[in-house]
């Protein structure tokens, strides 16, 4: 066997029983959100009728009666994308800072295995874990949509967990950027937790201010999110931002990795 | 003279303005057991990590079996060295056996049936869950981890950290065996009498830098001889503290102890005219040496301290 092959096989295992427990943790989510649109597509009055047009923008809900405007405000617009990111975060901090700060990378890196092959390795296996979840919130929305009559178009649907997916695995990249160029964990968890705050921030509240608008285009949350996932499918200039930036911060992360002192225990 | 399989030429590890390891030239000939001493702190574990490539030296030079330990490309050099670090941390989910498969899949060479007779021999159970093992325990692990692979160099940081003595004989043992197969083994530790019955050359470091450097043998012949003679009436006390090479001379009765610093024949030649019943003169134990040496404790620990704030 390959080292690089070591490298996959036991990151995975070391994931395997959380990414176990997160799966199961979304697909709870997902019935539990989906579980409540009959009440929605029910109510005789729009819930939005009453809140002003900003606030319905500062916090992404759309038109709730609607099937994919329901799945846009409820699902994807905070609470699924959090998630995500918080699991991203949370593999990718062990795998790195952590196992660092732990004392246990100095070790693995005295074998015959280069620095970027367990870094790399480990940031892949990250992101099949984070596709592993993607695809069981996807599952579980294609399992209720019919049996709820949620008729929201299944391409936007996949569209809609494949951006937020993809957002996770950018924070990912952040932390393993910072990660790589030397943060301890505490600091590195620190500076993925801002970037997502902004993130959100700037997609959410700064259209509401004239001088900060413009700013909305820093924002990941705003390229993963757009207008609505689920109404409006894919934006493929921020799925193209998303991808750059991930692989920029994967690059900058392991060249720095491979050029600094490891901390020992 | 056999070739060396670590060289290190005026390496130097700075934290900030502190140095660790301060401009030092230490070869490590092949085929040797190399004992690496010092008090705690005095640099050894940061110039095994920069040996071991895990941290770069802000000054000089060091090779690894003639290739830069740093380099992405030595994980073919890395290949040829088991290494046990100074503080070993083991995954905690998992057994000993899937710890050791985990480091045997990265190497490749392991012979399971050499790996299991090191198993049994440091008295480890492969089921055993990591979480559950002792400091001592975790130390056999980490012992079974770099010996398994038969390689050409042991780096061995602090190794009998936590062993009873009947592991740290067997340990002895090991080192031996592999010594005999042709190996190169780096000890470091702070304790000489281990270092002392297995290596063929030490090196001393205190505060970042060397002190002493050598055989056994050239270092034991700087021991100053100890000396006890016995007489059937009051001692020539007055006679030998006249002597140039007879040093801190007492009395005890009819006993008298001293130091030689010099040729013994003057000594010897009062201690028959007054008819000395019985001379002893016990080994030379370098560990005199080490005392004088270890004995300045402020630089070590100073030393020690900031090492470890500035790694913290």
């Amino acid at each position: 066997m390959s080292a690089t092959n070591e490298v996959l096989s036991h990151a995975g295992r070391r994931l395997r029983k959380s990414a176990l427990i997160w799966g199961g943790v979304l697909a709870l989510l997902v019935l539990t959100i989906v579980s409540t649109w009959p009440g929605f597509r029910d109510a005789e009055t729009s819930f939005t009728d009453d809140l002003p047009e900003s606030m319905l923008s500062a916090f992404g809900i759309a038109d709730l009666s609607d099937p994919a405007g329901f799945l846009d405000s409820n699902l994807f617009s905070l609470v699924l994308p959090l998630l995500l990111i918080c699991a991203a975060i949370a593999w990718t901090s062990n795998l790195t800072a952590g196992d660092e700060d732990s004392g246990q990378l100095e070790m693995e890196l005295t074998l015959p295995v280069t620095r970027t092959q367990v870094y790399l390795g480990r940031f892949a296996t990250v992101a099949a874990a984070m596709l592993g979840l993607g695809l069981v919130v996807l599952v579980f929305l294609y399992m209720c949509m019919p049996a709820l009559e949620l008729d929201a178009s299944y391409g936007n649907v996949a569209a809609a967990t494949f951006s937020v997916t993809l957002l996770g695995l950018l924070h990912a990249a952040v932390l393993y950027c910072a990660a790589g160029t030397g943060a301890a964990r505490g600091a590195a968890l620190g500076i993925t937790a801002g970037v997502a705050g902004f993130g959100y921030v700037a997609q959410s509240l700064f259209p509401l201010s004239e001088a900060l608008e413009s700013l909305q285009v820093l924002s990941p949350w705003q390229w993963a999110l757009g207008d609505g996932p689920a109404q409006h499918g894919f934006s493929l200039g921020g799925l193209v931002a998303i991808l750059v930036v991930t692989g920029a911060l994967v690059a900058v992360g392991t060249w720095g990795v491979n050029r600094r002192d490891i901390r020992g225990a | 003279m056999a070739s060396s399989v670590i060289e290190c030429t005026a390496l130097t590890k700075k934290f900030g303005d502190f140095t660790a390891v301060n401009s030092l030239d230490l070869t490590v000939p092949q085929g040797t057991v190399f004992g690496y001493l010092g008090p705690n702190g005095a640099g050894k574990s940061t110039t095994i990590r920069m040996v071991m490539g895990v941290a770069r030296p802000t000054g000089g030079t060091v090779r690894l079996l003639g290739a830069d330990p740093a380099a992405p490309s030595s994980t073919t050099t890395r290949a040829r060295v088991g290494y046990l670090p100074g503080e070993l941390r083991l995954d905690d989910r998992l057994t000993v056996a899937q710890q050791l498969d985990h480091w045997a899949a990265y190497r490749g060479s392991v012979d399971p049936k050499h790996r299991e007779a090191l198993t049994e021999r440091l008295g480890l159970r492969p089921d055993r869950a990591v979480r559950t093992l002792s400091t001592g325990n975790r130390r056999k692990v980490g012992l079974v981890g770099a010996f398994m692979s038969r390689p050409e160099l042991l780096v061995l940081d602090e190794p009998t950290n936590g062993l009873d003595p009947l592991v740290q004989q067997q340990f002895l043992a090991m080192v031996e065996e592999a010594r005999d197969a042709g190996a190169t083994v780096l000890l470091s530790s702070h304790i000489l009498s281990e270092v002392e019955r297995v290596a063929e050359r030490i090196a001393v470091l205190r505060g970042g830098q060397l002190v002493l450097q050598g055989t056994v043998a050239e270092i034991q012949a700087q021991a100053r001889q100890q000396l006890t003679a016995t007489f059937p009436g009051p001692p020539p006390v007055e006679e030998l503290r006249a002597l140039a090479a007879a040093q801190d001379v007492t009395a005890d009765g009819t006993t008298v102890r001293l130091t030689l610093s010099g040729p013994a024949h003057p000594v010897l030649e009062v201690l028959a005219r007054h008819r000395a019943e019985s001379v002893v003169a016990p080994k030379r134990e370098i560990e005199d040496i080490f005392l004088t040496l270890y004995g300045d404790n402020a630089g070590g620990t100073q030393h020690d301290a900031q090492v470890e704030g500035e790694q913290a």
